[in-house]
């Protein structure tokens, strides 16, 4: 979160990726930086156990999300 | 022991501590993302890089990307080292960023 | 110090009992009952800090945070403390605070570690704080609520709130408090303030982000190796060679062949280190997960629990009767947090 946020402050539009467990950690953590309502993907835990296979799946989750967070055109 | 009040109750204080004051804004959107840069910072948890590069190659099958900037940090419980980020912002247009847990 | 000089926010309420309650529906307690903070306590325990009440004892910065003297104080009154407790928990929050420790990492984990203050030198007496008997367990006003001032500081001043910022799996039941001190007259070695610089009359506490301690026992040896070969299998089952550091905390009977023999501590140490060497295909089969983070590497490669003798804390505490040791293992068990020793000032 802070990574991504710090990204945000050098110019660069970001996305961070968030499991579904740690989505309040990651909104009190955007509050403490000063954009309490920064966007993040949000997928299901866990990621660090995954098959490739299904690690695949969190992937093809994320990537819409991206997308909408970077409000990509088109 | 208790600090008595006008009205018979008594006074206690609060043990909390707000956050400092931060303001921070989004960075402008890239609108469409070819010919971008795209930056990906891993925080070194098991499967995070390997879950971003998945990322990198989705998009840069949606999108003609310029190229893909590969960035890690040394130690997940901290924020990157502000070098990592700053050397990572240079190249990059867009970024992701993995992983929360 | 004046009343008039807090800054903190104030409630109202009609009495003591009501406070208590206050401060369980504010969600501002450990799930045990608080002390109502009231704004001439709060006076009374900054006096005794030597501090005023807007000094920052320590910063955590990725929470923006400062932690104030007054803020120390209203929870160190919350954990049930006497006043003349305030120094160590001023200290042991600047030493957290230190960026080596990783305050923010620590409290924040999955991993759910305890905040450990470790106390040494003249204060331990002065204080009354509790080396022997039931260590780790309920004894002293002072080892009870030093420790819970610090959990309640975690909480309350930095966030740390279990389920949000605070993502322990289990925790530890050291959590609600985790602080000792050494045997330093039983023990046959100098305290590890004294091994880390500071004068023996000194006091200082360390402050160390150490998960429950694992007992072991050996009341069987009849030599020093014996026994340092008992506590060097509990490393090993326990520990991981990731870098940290760890704390073997050894009763004093339990030491009896180790003294007698006269062992000096570094002695110890290096024993403990060249017995706790294992090949990589050892420490392959108890975690998988660590064959793919670890450096490169044959199977029969040899590499011990810690980098170094250096690296493991060797403390005598606990009950005079019972052959019993401890091995407390550090937050994530590597190199993202390390132990502190701060000396408390002007002691």
């Amino acid at each position: 979160m802070h990574d991504g946020i710090e990204l945000e402050k050098l110019g660069v539009p970001s996305a961070v990726l968030i499991t579904d467990e740690f989505v309040n950690q990651a909104k009190a953590i955007a509050e403490i930086q000063g954009i309490p309502d920064y966007p993040f993907a949000i997928i299901p835990h866990p990621i660090g156990r995954l098959t490739p296979e299904a690690l695949k799946g969190r992937a093809e989750a994320a990537v819409p999300q991206i997308l909408k967070i970077l409000e990509v055109e088109g | 022991m208790t600090t008595e009040t006008r009205n018979g109750g008594i006074t206690v204080m609060d043990p909390r501590a707000g956050a400092l004051d931060a303001n921070a804004e989004l960075a402008p959107r890239p609108g469409k993302l070819d010919g971008k840069v795209l930056g990906l910072l891993s925080n070194g948890k098991l499967n995070a890089a390997e879950l971003l590069q998945m990322v990198g190659e989705m998009l840069g099958e949606q999108f003609e990307l310029k190229y893909v900037k590969e960035a890690d940090k040394p130690d997940a419980s901290r924020p990157a080292p502000e070098d990592t980020v700053a050397e990572l912002a240079r190249e990059s247009d867009f970024a992701v960023v993995a992983i929360g847990d | 110090m004046a009343e008039g000089q807090l800054a903190s926010q104030t409630f109202q309420v009609p009495d003591t009992v009501e406070a208590i309650e206050f401060y369980f529906e504010q969600g501002l307690t450990d799930g045990l009952p608080v002390v109502p903070p009231t704004p001439d306590m709060v006076a009374r325990f900054l006096d005794a800090s030597g501090l005023g009440a807007k000094d920052v004892v320590g910063t955590i910065p990725t929470r923006k945070r400062e932690i104030t003297a007054e803020k120390v104080a209203i929870n160190a009154i919350m954990a049930g403390c006497k006043p003349e407790y305030m120094p160590v928990v001023t200290t042991a929050i600047s030493a957290m605070c230190e960026e080596e420790f990783n305050l923010h990492g620590t409290s924040a984990s999955t991993a759910g570690t305890g905040h450990m203050v470790l106390v040494h030198g003249p204060i331990v007496k002065d204080l009354d704080i509790n080396y022997a008997n039931n260590l780790f367990g309920p004894t002293k006003r002072s080892n009870a609520t030093i420790g819970r001032a610090i959990r309640l500081i975690i909480m309350n001043v930095c966030g740390s709130i279990p389920g949000i910022l605070d993502k322990s799996t289990f925790g530890h039941p050291g959590k609600y408090s985790y602080c000792f001190a050494e045997n330093e007259e039983l023990s046959p070695w100098q305290p590890l303030h004294v091994e880390r610089g500071l004068p023996l009359e000194s006091s200082a506490v360390t402050v160390y982000a150490g998960n429950a301690p694992i007992q072991g026992s050996d009341h069987g040896s009849h030599t020093g190796e014996g026994i340092l070969n008992s506590i060097a299998g509990l490393m090993v089952a326990n520990g991981m060679p990731e870098g940290g550091e760890m704390m073997v905390v050894i009763s004093p009977e339990m030491l009896l062949h180790v003294r007698e023999e006269g062992w000096s501590k570094q002695e110890v140490k290096n024993y403990l280190f060249e017995a706790t060497k294992r090949e990589y295909a050892f420490w392959d089969t108890l975690d998988r997960g660590w064959s793919s983070r670890s450096e490169p590497h044959e199977e029969t490669d040899v590499v011990s629990v810690v980098e170094s003798p250096d690296d493991l804390m060797v403390l005598v505490a606990g009950g005079t009767a019972g052959g019993f040791f401890c091995t407390i293992l550090p937050w994530g068990g590597g190199t993202a947090t390390k132990s502190v020793t701060k000396q408390i000032p002007g002691m």
